[in-house]
């Protein structure tokens, strides 16, 4: 018990700065599978397990059940503060209903985050080499592992525990904004606004720190091919 | 010569009632009660500073509380661990980080950046400082970039966050994002919330009200609060479990004890006038003995009062042999009479009980110097109670109360030992009876100074901890090697060498130290250089232009060396305070901790050899020391024993003096083999106990040889004595408490033995030619 809480600091240098990408990562998730089919009548289960929320929400939720495999392509702007440039980046994600999240950056090197239920990991392909970013246990990331997985089940009562939604537009043309109720998380996200469409088309963080991070997605593709073995591999 | 005795009466009633009055306050302000058991431990001899040193290391894992559940995959596990957080937030503070704090940590070690550098990253950086920048882009344009980017106006190439992921980890705990740990175990993950108990956690003023508060949360919480099984972790519970299963344990034996002791007396004396005469000397010298150590002592502890209260259970004795005396007597006999005939006897008797005790003092153990002062005062205080105040309170009917059964067992006892065969042959019965407990005793005798047997065991409590310990691969709190040196530099240094080796030669699974967190002198110096070669490659300009770096981000000067004292005031403390204890009186010191050791006395020889490295393991050193105190209280209760002799000589002669010696000696190689028979062992507790039968088998010994014309008053007053004070304490064997149990064992035995072998002491003195003045008399 002596050393937990050095380990604890330790650790944490590494485990909470990974939470500002994983909530981007959670946010697409709903965001892409918002667009992912269309509109849906359900809206008493969506009453009966959400805040007060426009109807049309409820409508994003009950697509979000639909698609088990999706692909897109992404640009990332990160404007770091005092910095005369921004930071782009640009690559492809895959997000697998019942394995996670693969976010596999292309330019300007190659390198790919995989988020599972177990953790996260960081693989760069030029060296070939593996990192194990997170144990298994680690609460930063099953945290919101828990909370991506509970949207997939379509259940939003864990993400308003944490966060407050407010919804603005309709079903065709929609924006919501996240902000954290939860002081931990809002020492490293302040707020988060995601834009969509009939599909997905921007994801903004602004976060603690000062770096405004801004994702636009193309290319989007629902359930269109199966994974190959290489894909699959990537969340073993 | 009665004006005289009613001043006297007068003036000690006074005392009495001045002392009760006196304890009444200090029992309404309660502070001066210590309950902290480990202040009974022995301080070390052998080094003061390295002693408190191992003290303020240990203090800071006494005082850690943790909580533990199963994870649950509905987060019902975070919820109970936050609810008890609140709850008892204002007695405990609880470990935390965020990000402000990361921040802080990050910001007191980025002055330092250039001399940051670990040999890997050193090597690296001369070589190829391509791939250092390379590294260096990927954390930028990773999903933790938001995390580094906050450091690049002060820290450009992010040194110091750099260093601080770098530092090796003694524990696999992960933090949560609520502010716990998670582990994984072979069954399932974890999750606990640690912190640090405000003052001191052994202490019942301290965890008295955190446990009523958390007893108060648990109710709050139920029923989930034991659907998750919520298990506690830390010293405090072990301390709370081991408080109250002592005070209800002692509470059912006293209870019991009580009931036992009185039905004894009803059944010898029919009057329970008679119970309650035999309790006035044993309250006044308890009454007197708490007072005047309260007087002495700054604080008295609680284990000195539940021993000294047994010890001077030995002076029920003498109003019982007074009341025993004067019920069998004839009724024409005056009170006042009878206590003169008997007064050299309980005299002796107090005299020798009293110097036994008094060798308590000369025992090292903290604590012990309050026994001794606490037993002495109380004996004398009841035996001046017994003289003054007692006779003129038993009641001229007492002797008509008794049973004639009752005078028919003396009688028996009596005509046993007057019996011409028993006349004949008692000396050598004597002898071989005692030649033969010693050879047994001798040869069953062992010695055991386990200092956990302090405590009644806790396997659930254990079990917990364990599990914590697979979980988190943990650093062991107990085991450590306290490192010094004259300067800081000298300290971390030895440090640095006594990690790798032990790391090198695998007697350890894993080190962390100081050296971690502020690297040596010469790694400092060669980062320093290695960080100038990277700021002048070209490299270092590509990677400026590439990420937009504006002018005024630079990396910081050079600076003084990074020493832990600097840290001292800075954010950056906590993660260091674990392995460095600052100045001392022979310069600085600090902690190397282990993680899983695999070979202790190989770590112990490597320690003894290495400069300023002291191995410190916490449970065999309090036992070891315990060992060489229960060593010197025998030696000690050997020459208590031999001052006894030699006062009963000068009284009775030497063959006298010997016989009287009987009855103790049967005492002590009788609880020693019966202790030994029951699993026992010798240690510097179960001397109290022999004291004890010693200072009890005298008074037996010596009121038959004091008591004649009285013999069956002595021998009911023996046989009530002894049987009671043997129920009283063979009722504490069955405590789980192993200190207790083996006290009770050793105590009873012994008592038993003096009980049945003091009646032969008048047949021995009989038959031995020299012991005329009994004989005259």
């Amino acid at each position: 018990m002596n050393t937990d809480r050095v380990q604890h600091n330790s650790n944490v240098v590494k485990r909470s700065a990974r939470l500002a990408p994983l909530f981007m990562v959670f946010i697409l998730l709903i965001s892409t599978r918002a667009a992912a089919s269309p509109p849906s009548s359900d809206e008493a289960l969506f009453a009966s397990s959400a805040p007060p929320q426009p109807l049309w929400l409820a409508e994003v939720e009950n697509r979000l059940r639909s698609p088990h495999l999706i692909r897109a392509r992404f640009t990332q702007q990160r404007q770091v503060k005092g910095l005369t440039k921004p930071l782009i980046s640009t690559g492809h994600f895959i997000v697998a209903r019942d394995l996670g999240v693969a976010w596999m950056q292309e330019s300007p090197f190659h390198i790919t985050h995989v988020v599972t239920s177990a953790g996260m990991k960081q693989i760069s392909f030029e060296g070939s080499s593996t990192t194990t970013l997170a144990a298994p246990a680690s609460d930063a990331t099953s945290h919101l592992s828990r909370l991506l997985l509970a949207l997939f089940s379509g259940h939003f009562q864990e993400l308003s525990a944490a966060f407050d939604l407010t919804a603005h537009g309709d079903a065709k043309k929609w924006r919501m904004e996240v902000v954290p109720t939860n002081d931990r998380v809002r020492s490293f996200l302040l707020r988060a606004a995601i834009q969509g469409e009939q599909s997905l088309n921007e994801c903004t963080i602004e976060e603690s720190s000062g770096d405004i991070v801004i994702t636009t997605f193309g290319d989007q593709e629902y359930d269109s091919t199966p994974l190959t073995i290489e894909e699959r591999a990537l969340f073993q | 010569m009665k004006r005289y005795l009613i001043i006297a009466r007068t003036l000690w009633i006074a005392v009495i009632v001045s002392s009760a009055l006196a304890l009444y306050s200090e029992l309404a302000d309660g502070n001066r009660f210590d309950t902290n058991v480990l202040s009974l431990l022995p301080k070390d001899e052998r080094d003061p500073i390295t002693f408190e040193l191992s003290q303020r290391v240990s203090s800071g894992s006494e005082n850690r509380i943790g909580f533990m559940v199963t994870k649950q995959s509905d987060g019902s596990s975070e919820q109970i661990l936050s609810a008890v957080r609140d709850g008892l937030a204002p007695l405990v503070e609880w470990d935390s980080s965020s990000m402000k704090s990361l921040d802080g940590v990050v910001g007191a070690y980025i002055p330092y950046g250039r001399r940051l550098l670990l040999r890997s990253d050193i090597e690296m950086a001369e070589s190829q400082p391509s791939r250092f920048f390379d590294a260096l882009l990927k954390k930028l344009y990773s999903p933790s970039a938001g995390f580094y980017s906050r450091f690049l106006s002060a820290d450009p190439l992010l040194l110091a966050p750099r260093f601080l992921e770098k530092v090796p980890r003694c524990s696999s705990a992960m933090p949560t994002i609520d502010g716990f740990l998670e582990g994984s175990t072979d069954i399932d993950h974890v999750i606990v919330l640690s912190g640090k108990v405000r003052g001191n956690s052994l202490d019942q003023r301290i965890f008295g009200p955190l446990v009523e508060r958390l007893e108060q949360l648990r109710e709050d919480l139920e029923p989930e609060y034991s659907r998750l099984g919520v298990r506690p972790l830390g010293a405090l519970w072990f301390a709370e479990r081991i408080s109250s299963t002592l005070q209800r344990e002692t509470s059912i034996i006293g209870t019991t004890a009580l009931f036992a002791t009185s039905l004894l007396f009803l059944f010898a004396f029919r009057s329970l006038t008679a119970l309650l005469l035999t309790l006035i000397p044993l309250a006044a010298g308890s009454i007197v003995a708490t007072a005047l150590s309260l007087f002495i002592f700054p604080s008295l502890h609680v284990i000195t009062l539940a021993f000294g209260s047994v010890l001077i259970g030995a002076c029920t004795d003498y109003g019982l042999h007074l009341l025993a005396v004067i019920a069998l007597s004839s009724s024409e006999i005056s009170r006042e009479r009878i206590l003169r005939s008997i007064l050299p006897g309980l005299t002796l008797g107090m005299v020798t009980t009293t110097l036994s005790f008094l060798a308590l003092l000369f025992t090292p153990l903290p604590g012990l110097e309050q026994l001794a002062c606490f037993a002495v005062a109380g004996l004398i205080s009841s035996f001046v109670t017994t003289v003054l105040i007692l006779p003129p309170l038993i009641p001229q009917s007492l002797g008509s109360r008794v049973h004639h059964n009752t005078h028919a067992l003396a009688r028996g006892v009596l005509s046993v030992i007057r019996h011409p065969f028993v006349a004949t042959w008692a000396p050598y019965g004597a002898c071989g009876t005692l030649v033969f407990l010693a050879i047994t005793a001798l040869t069953t005798v062992r010695t055991g100074d386990d200092v956990r047997l302090f405590a009644s065991p806790q396997p659930d409590l254990l079990q917990s901890e364990r599990e914590v310990q697979r979980a988190f691969g943990g650093i062991e709190p107990l085991r450590y090697a306290l490192v010094e040196g004259t300067t800081q530099a000298e300290t971390v240094e030895r440090s640095a060498t006594f990690r790798q080796i032990v790391l090198q030669d695998k007697v350890v699974e894993a080190a962390c130290d100081i050296s971690l967190w502020t690297p040596v002198i010469r790694d400092q110096q060669a980062s320093g250089r290695a960080v100038e070669s990277l700021i002048t490659s070209r490299d270092y300009h590509k990677y400026r232009s590439s990420v937009g770096l504006p002018a005024d981000f630079q990396v910081a000067p050079l600076t003084s060396a990074l020493e832990p004292e600097l840290l001292r005031n800075t954010t950056a403390f906590p993660l260091v305070h674990e392995f460095w204890l600052g100045k001392t009186e022979r310069g600085f010191a600090g902690i190397i901790r282990f993680q899983k050791i695999i070979d202790a006395d190989r770590l112990e020889r490597l320690a003894a050899k290495s400069p300023g490295i002291t191995f410190v393991d916490r449970t065999a050193f309090v036992s070891e020391l315990l060992g060489r105190y229960r060593s010197r209280a025998m030696q000690i209760m050997l020459c208590a024993y031999a001052f006894v002799a030699l006062i009963l000589i000068a009284r009775y002669g030497v063959r006298g003096g010997a016989a009287c010696m009987g009855p103790p000696l049967v005492a002590l190689f009788t609880s020693l083999t019966v202790l030994s028979l029951c699993g026992g062992s010798v240690n510097v507790f179960t001397i109290f106990a022999m004291l004890l039968t010693l200072g009890l088998g005298v008074d037996f010994a010596v009121f038959f040889l004091e008591g004649e014309g009285h013999e069956s008053g002595t021998i009911l007053a023996i046989l009530v004595s002894s049987l009671t004070a043997a129920t009283s304490t063979a009722l504490l064997a069955l405590t789980s408490t192993p200190m207790l149990s083996q006290f009770g064992i050793s105590v009873a035995s012994g008592i038993l033995a003096a009980m049945v072998s003091a009646p032969f002491v008048s047949v021995l003195a009989a038959r031995l030619p020299k012991i005329q003045p009994v004989q005259q008399r």
